[in-house]
């Protein structure tokens, strides 16, 4: 639970630091690299490296996708169906046939 | 018997992750009915960490660009310098005109100035789709949808597509979904303004018959009815002249640099 809520502070931040903070940097975007942003990094490094049972790699696609839907033009569910997908593909696909070592505490 | 328990536990594992799918997708549905009370708690939330989170950007991105662009500094002073001179010269000509204009408007005792009713407006962020910006104004400043949006030296920048009590989303011209009249200063021609994404902007259905060339301003034309006329839009940069194709193409530069601007209007009332 307390990671949970550590992440969606962490969500929360990083979605205001790419709306306010890193738009000026726009070297990704300048490029149509909507998606490469902290927010899909942080999504598909948490799905990586976490094990396949656990669900709260999908609650962090989840509430990044929904903090990117809060501050874009877009429709709230858009961003959050396309951090799902991408978190269901790692968990479901990508580490059926790829061993990635999950993080465990010692 | 192994075999089987460990079946229905992959079952039972496989059962419980379709139903949490299936509750995301619920919870997905009921958000999509709550987004104006939810946009509009989150901006009021945020807006006094974007503010200053958008000046650090700004300042910070400038202070990179400095470093970069050091080497570039002096031929853009050279050419800024030539720039100079010829708009002084063109100032002091339009001066002249505009003396003739008064006096002859107030010899015939016409009055054509046109004043809008303007509303200050403060950036505190930016789409991630990069061609829409968040202002601090909304509904309860009367700010409604299809105001057109300008800087202070009246470029246009764009106008309001979505409006919250405290905040509203303007489109700019170079959104994609965004269209509008154009006139060519000095040649008589007009022509349709389409945003192509990423800042990029083109003027397009200019017949062949019209000449237009590098440098021409263009400025919006009153047709459309959402955007008054005259407002700068910025400078053709390159010319596509097809014969094969109906009408010439131009690309834009516009004359608006965001990074610049830290207060813009709305045009309340034209």
């Amino acid at each position: 639970m307390k990671k949970i809520t550590i992440s969606i502070i962490i969500l929360y931040c990083l979605a205001l630091l790419e709306t306010s903070f890193f738009v000026h940097f726009n070297i990704l975007t300048h490029y149509n690299f909507y998606f490469l942003n902290s927010i899909f990094i942080l999504i598909v490094l948490w799905n990586l490296f976490e094990k396949r049972e656990n669900f709260s790699g999908i609650l962090v696609a989840f509430t990044g996708g929904f903090f990117l839907d809060v501050f874009s033009s877009q429709l709230i569910g858009f961003n959050i169906s396309i951090a799902i997908i991408i978190a269901l593909f790692i968990k479901l696909v990508f580490k059926k046939y790829v061993q990635i070592p999950s993080i465990k505490r010692a | 018997m192994k075999i089987s328990l460990s079946r229905t536990s992959r079952a039972s594992r496989r059962n419980k992750l379709l139903i949490k799918i299936v509750l995301i997708v619920l919870v997905i549905f009921a958000l999509s009915f709550f987004q104006k009370p939810l946009k509009t708690f989150f901006y009021s939330v945020s807006a006094p960490l974007q503010k200053p989170l958008w000046k650090i950007g700004e300042s910070s991105s400038e202070f990179f660009h400095k470093i970069i662009g050091t080497k570039d500094t002096e031929g853009r002073i050279d050419d800024l310098s030539l720039k100079n001179k010829e708009l002084l010269a063109k100032i002091a000509f339009l001066n002249e005109v505009k003396e003739q204009n008064k006096f002859l408007r107030e010899s015939l005792n016409v009055n054509t100035d046109k004043e809008f009713k303007l509303t200050l407006a403060e950036i505190i962020g930016k789409d991630i789709s990069q061609d829409f910006i968040i202002i601090n104004k909304g509904s309860q400043d009367n700010i409604a949808e299809k105001m057109p949006v300008i800087t202070k030296e009246k470029i246009l920048l764009g106008r309001i597509s979505k409006v919250y009590d405290n905040f509203s989303k303007v489109m700019l011209i170079s959104n994609e979904k965004s269209s509008l009249d154009a006139k060519i200063q000095e040649k008589d021609a007009f022509g349709l303004i389409e945003g192509k994404g990423n800042s990029k902007i083109w003027l397009d259905l200019v017949p062949h018959d019209k000449d237009i060339s590098q440098g021409d301003l263009i400025v919006t034309s009153s047709l459309g009815g959402i955007f008054p006329s005259g407002l700068l839009i910025g400078e053709i940069t390159e010319i596509r002249k097809d014969d094969t194709e109906p009408f010439q193409q131009a690309e834009i530069k516009s004359k608006f640099n965001l990074k610049e601007i830290n207060f813009l209007f709305v045009i309340t009332e034209q």
